[in-house]
């Protein structure tokens, strides 16, 4: 049904897919640059394999990303949130429902997209067929994990209700630390282990270098593995918080 | 037009007011200026570590570009932005027939009408990364010294802003025919973001879009070379062209779209 909406508003759509994509260019030319300047390469990265760190990470971003930071804190500032609290499941549930179909026309129009561009930029990936399958089976994990830190982080709009300088926050953590404005091997040493030792890289530039082949596929099974360990002890974290929020929330709006 | 400029300082003035009641916002405005800075801060060290200069720019012109970002920002998001929002939910809820019955300029009060006084930090961080970047990297042998480069700057960024403006109106005029513009604004604003770097360094096609489909990223360099000293003539004239060339445009298609607005409301 999501769908459905989603395709009534195709110029809406439009312009976020152009803006999301925008952001990923921009950081791509940037690094290009900073290759050439350098002779050709830079912390291991060429112009073409810039790009194709750049184009992948185009598409698991898009394939993991939620609304929920979005979504929540509005439903709790227009009170909608009351009423699905009264229903026998989850409501951010529902977000994640609609998630799904949101996956559904991305693999459509992104995906196209960074083919092309991958062709326009002569991307280069040295992943082998066998990392792009194990960096295709973790997507579903890493969603699950992105999700629920998502949620962690909107459900401080139960007590705040605004939340616009968290989130800037948060999104400003998954740029640098998730290596989306450069990859993690540009980082000085103690920011690479700070990024490793938090749950933004392993959701989204983690499946990407895997998928490049830059992180070896023999040792795949780590990221799983950390992954796992975030989406759980998000998920316990988020059941006492969560429980106290709808507590301190007492329905804006009724 | 002065009766227009007074129309819109009253706009401000009441924005203030009405701001100033809720005084906890002022942190969360704060802190989204310094994160903001952070990061881009951030970013800038990662890249001049791993060079001297991009494409002609050393970290201190670099300096400059952000802070026309910053202070472009500010007018961008905290005026133009929220003022077609409010432009966008008066016309779904019928309230805009009251704006067009008033005896002075709607597109032009329509562009400024609800500002963000908060973006005042915008203004301020930008200003000052200006200052710094100016004092520290000097201002590379421009034409009509400091106070040549100074005008050139300050005149350009006007030019900006006019540009910001035009195509903003531009787009909410879209939402005349179809009731779908407010998203639009919202990742129209997300790509403002990404325009930290001089679009010189960007590959043709990139460049190109960036001067015409979304023409922001030449508003924020064509600034930041004339205060640096490496203004380009054609750049700085095609960036006066194609803000003039939008400017008019937004007038024709800001009065197609009033003549063809039937009212919400009625």
């Amino acid at each position: 049904m999501y769908l459905v909406v989603l395709a009534q508003y195709r110029a809406n759509m439009a312009v976020w897919s152009l803006a999301s994509i925008l952001q990923i260019i921009v950081y791509m030319s940037v690094w290009i640059a900073v290759a050439d300047a350098r002779g050709g390469s830079t912390s291991g990265y060429t112009a073409n394999t810039f790009a194709g760190y750049f184009l992948v990470l185009l598409i698991v971003r898009d394939m993991t990303m939620t609304w929920i930071p979005y979504d929540l804190p509005g439903q709790v500032r227009k009170g909608d949130l009351a009423p699905k609290l009264i229903r026998p499941f989850h409501p951010v549930l529902m977000t994640v429902a609609d998630m799904f179909a949101f996956r559904v026309q991305s693999v459509l129009t992104v995906v196209p997209i960074a083919a092309v561009m991958f062709l326009v930029f002569d991307a280069r990936i040295a992943g082998s067929v066998g990392a792009v399958l194990a960096a295709i089976a973790l997507i579903p994990l890493a969603s699950v994990t992105r999700a629920l830190v998502d949620t962690l982080f909107a459900s401080t709009s139960l007590w705040l209700v605004r939340i616009d300088g968290i989130r800037n926050l948060y999104y400003m953590l998954l740029l640098l630390l998730g290596g989306q404005f450069a990859p993690l091997a540009l980082f000085p040493a103690w920011l690479q282990n700070g990024a490793r030792a938090l749950p933004f890289y392993w959701t989204l530039g983690y499946p990407t270098e895997l998928a490049i082949g830059t992180a070896p596929l023999s040792e795949a099974w780590i990221g799983a593995l950390v992954l796992t360990g975030w989406a759980l002890v998000t998920f316990a974290v988020l059941q006492p918080v969560w429980r106290a929020g709808i507590r301190a929330h007492e329905a804006v709006g009724s | 037009m002065r009766h227009v400029f007074h129309v819109i300082g009253a706009h401000f003035r009441m924005a203030a007011a009405t701001e100033l009641q809720y005084r906890s916002n002022v942190w969360t405005y704060a802190l989204n200026t310094v994160i903001t800075l952070g990061v881009s801060l951030a970013s800038l060290g990662l890249v001049y570590g791993k060079v001297n200069s991009l494409g002609g720019w050393s970290s201190d012109d670099m300096l400059v570009v952000l802070g026309v970002f910053f202070s472009l920002g500010a007018i961008v998001n905290g005026v133009v932005h929220l003022s077609m929002a409010k432009l966008v939910a008066d016309i779904r809820t019928g309230d805009f027939d009251y704006r067009l019955l008033r005896p002075v300029d709607a597109q032009m009060v329509a562009v400024a009408q609800a500002p963000d006084p908060w973006r005042v930090f915008d203004l301020i961080v930008g200003i000052a990364l200006i200052a710094i970047g100016l004092a520290r990297g000097g201002f590379d042998n421009a034409a009509g010294g400091p106070f040549g480069a100074i005008a050139a700057g300050i005149g350009l960024l006007a030019v900006g802003v006019a540009l910001a403006a035009a195509f903003w109106t531009l787009l909410s005029c879209v939402t005349f025919w179809t009731i779908q513009g407010e998203g639009i604004l919202w990742a129209l604003d997300d790509m403002y973001d990404h325009l930290r770097w001089p679009i010189t360094i960007f590959p043709p096609g990139l460049r190109i879009a960036l001067s015409t489909v979304f023409p922001l990223g030449l508003a924020v360099t064509v600034p930041a070379q004339a205060l640096t000293g490496r203004l380009d003539a054609t750049m700085a004239a095609s960036a006066v062209g194609i803000a003039l060339m939008f400017v008019l445009a937004s007038r024709k298609v800001w009065n197609i779209a009033v003549r063809r607005y039937e009212g919400a409301s009625a």
